[in-house]
């Protein structure tokens, strides 16, 4: 495994399109599934992140570093003299300005998050897809989602009377 | 990352705001930028980031589509089986998160007939009820008894009750009580908050089991002492318990394994049946021991609570407070009394002792780290009199809160008992009532005689205690004053010290 600095154990993530990215392990680790790699022996050499293309990886390795809690008689001290509210306010502008991407990028980060088992990434993802769709109408859900209305007229109709409730 | 791609993804996020703003018109704005884009040739892996896009998120295995839908208000998420035949069953099969609330129907009768036509459709497993804005009534008895059995709710995991509305019942009457199918979900519930209710009798049914409920809040509860007792004996794996307001019984005695966090408060508007005293008989993991509401049990006694290390509201309302060997008596030290090492965290609440008994109080906690105090005293010995050293001042004490500082003398002589003494002392905070201009800081600093003070490295900050020094312990923050806030600590939100 490779090493840099004092005491920083540091692992290397490859994308399938040959990107490698060397990471420290604790940043790795915010990762559930690499954790759980990890703590199994199983990531002695590179770490293959099937399905997550270089760019993905690369914005979830920025999430990770950016929300590793910091350790260490430093790191310990720091959170001391930080009231918690305001370092908590800092990570949510942060994650407000890293979740402005296109619909695209979100819905592969809201995968990788899912597969990299990252559940604040998770969330996050989610939540704004969520924001995005909430208060909107059905149309244009549909228009975001690019989804077509399959239905025959009838058909829906029946689908409300269902769930009349939903549709008061 | 190569420079070429770092530049194309750098290139790509100063754009997708853009993208992000007008969600409404992606489709078509995605392809316009497509045509505009600058470089034709665009490496597969992210040109399938565009293209094929479109409802991606239709094609999402089902369990990130569920978690994705059960953030979506219930009503919403349901909307979402006409968006075409793809989304057919989607929400109905997946995991539900159902919220009784005004978002769900404005008007009550509305609510009811929504929660009987979802528990009859819905496939998916039912993770939490939340059902605390219909008011049981007797004439809705049999409604909530049937809406318990419905097969939907097998495997609950969170139950969220309040039977009525009106408060506070004095007996008799009694309040309805909680329909006892509601027991059947004990295997699966790993948290329960059930209020506004009289707890079944369960004395007389069979051995209750919650074998993977950890966090247990009972409000505004009547509950026998045999059935509270019935109760807790089957949550084998209990983390928090929160007794707020509750009555119908005097004392209860807790013995738990696994227990860390302990909230109590007596319902004030009940003289019978007063919930008088709190024995903690065994909590080898107990950390928090709270006060979640204006009045407490009288007699609180800790036998056995090794790891206690936050007492969160002394008040003189507190008779006797007896841990281990430390007995105190509304507030003051008994002569020859033990003291509590483990505490390292105290919240101190209205006091009437007098300075010489606060003296002798905080001997009694001589590993002390943090103190909030929420009131003042009288009188407090003048600084350098102190002939025995205090433990916790000359080796623990590193933070103080002083919330509801007007900066009078009193304020001033209390506050400077501190500075003067305390040697470790690293951070004091003044939650100051009322205005504080840095003129009136910069008068309060001279009085304080901050260049006296016992620890070189204390640093001081004066702000309004509502706002700027809010007390933490943990991530947990303690509001001021305490009582007024429904969310107490936070611990029916967050674990202890965050961890």
């Amino acid at each position: 495994m490779a090493t840099r600095e004092a005491g920083k154990k540091m692992i290397m993530l490859k994308s399938p399109d040959g990107m490698e990215f060397e990471v420290e392990e604790a940043v790795a680790m915010e990762s559930q599934t690499i954790r759980k790699m990890i703590e199994d022996d199983c990531a002695d050499t590179a770490i293959l992140i099937p399905n997550i293309n270089s760019k993905i990886l690369s914005r979830v390795i920025e999430y990770c570093n950016k929300h590793v809690p910091t350790t260490g008689a430093t790191g310990a001290a720091a959170s001391d003299t930080v009231a918690p509210a305001a370092l908590a306010e800092d990570l949510k502008i942060w994650d407000a300005e890293f979740i402005k991407v296109n619909r695209a990028t979100r819905f592969n980060l809201i995968q990788a998050a899912s597969y990299l088992n990252i559940k604040g990434l998770l969330d996050l993802t989610s939540q704004t897809t969520i924001d995005t769709i909430s208060d909107n109408s059905l149309e244009e859900i549909r228009s975001f989602l690019s989804t077509k209305n399959d239905y025959l007229p009838e058909e829906e109709q029946t689908i409300r009377r269902e769930n009349q409730w939903a549709f008061q | 990352m190569n420079d070429a791609a770092a530049v194309t993804s750098e290139k790509r996020r100063r754009e997708e705001p853009l993208a992000a703003m007008d969600d409404a018109a992606a489709a078509s704005a995605s392809k316009m930028r497509r045509r505009d884009e600058p470089e034709p040739q665009e490496t597969p892996a992210s040109a399938d980031d565009e293209d094929a896009s479109l409802d991606r998120i239709s094609e999402f295995p089902a369990d990130i589509l569920g978690s994705i839908l059960s953030l979506l208000p219930t009503k919403e998420a349901a909307r979402t089986a006409v968006l075409s035949s793809a989304w057919r069953d989607t929400w109905r099969s997946a995991p539900l998160n159902l919220a009784v609330d005004d978002d769900l129907a404005g008007q009550e009768r509305n609510r009811i007939t929504a929660v009987s036509e979802i528990l009859a459709s819905h496939r998916g497993p039912v993770r939490r009820l939340s059902l605390d804005t219909i008011r049981l009534g007797r004439d809705r008895f049999a409604r909530f008894d049937g809406w318990f059995r419905s097969p939907a709710l097998d495997g609950l995991e969170e139950l969220n009750f309040y039977g009525d509305g009106t408060q506070p019942r004095l007996p008799p009457p009694r309040p309805l009580p909680l329909p006892p199918s509601a027991l059947r979900f004990g295997p699966t519930l790993r948290a329960a908050s059930i209020g506004g209710c009289d707890f079944p009798q369960i004395d007389a049914a069979p051995v209750l089991s919650f074998p993977k409920l950890k966090r247990l809040k009972l409000y505004d509860v009547c509950i026998s002492e045999a059935a509270l007792h019935g109760l807790l004996a089957g949550c084998t794996v209990l983390e928090r318990l929160h007794l707020q307001d509750i009555y119908g019984f005097s004392t209860v005695r807790i013995v738990s394994p696994t227990l860390r966090c302990i909230g109590v408060s007596v319902c004030p508007m009940n003289e019978e049946h007063t919930f008088q005293e709190l024995v903690i008989e065994d909590a080898p993991c107990l950390e928090r021991m709270m006060q979640v509401g204006p009045v407490v049990p009288g007699k609180i006694k800790v036998i056995a609570a090794p790891k206690l290390t936050v007492l969160g509201y002394v008040s003189t309302e507190m008779h006797k407070l007896l841990i281990g060997t430390l007995i105190l008596k509304e507030n003051i030290p008994i002569p020859f009394t033990g003291s509590a090492c483990t505490v390292k965290i105290l919240v101190l609440g209205p006091s009437s002792s007098n300075g010489e008994a606060f003296v002798e109080f905080l001997r009694c906690f001589p590993c002390l780290e943090k103190l909030c105090i929420q009131s003042y005293l009288e009188k407090v010995r003048e600084s350098g009199t102190l002939v025995d050293p205090i433990n916790c001042l000359d080796l623990h004490l590193r933070e103080i809160v002083l919330n509801g500082y007007r900066g009078n003398k009193r304020n001033v002589n209390f506050a400077k008992f501190f500075i003067l003494n305390a040697r470790v002392l690293k951070v004091m905070k003044f939650g100051v009532s009322g205005n504080c201009d840095e003129k009136w800081i910069s008068n309060q600093r001279e009085q304080l005689h901050l260049d006296n003070r016992a620890s070189t490295d204390a640093q001081f900050y004066f702000g309004r205690d509502d706002v700027t020094y809010p007390f933490y312990i943990g991530r947990d923050y303690v509001p001021y004053p305490f009582f007024y806030n429904e969310h107490i600590y936070g611990m029916w939100m967050h674990d202890p010290f965050g961890s």
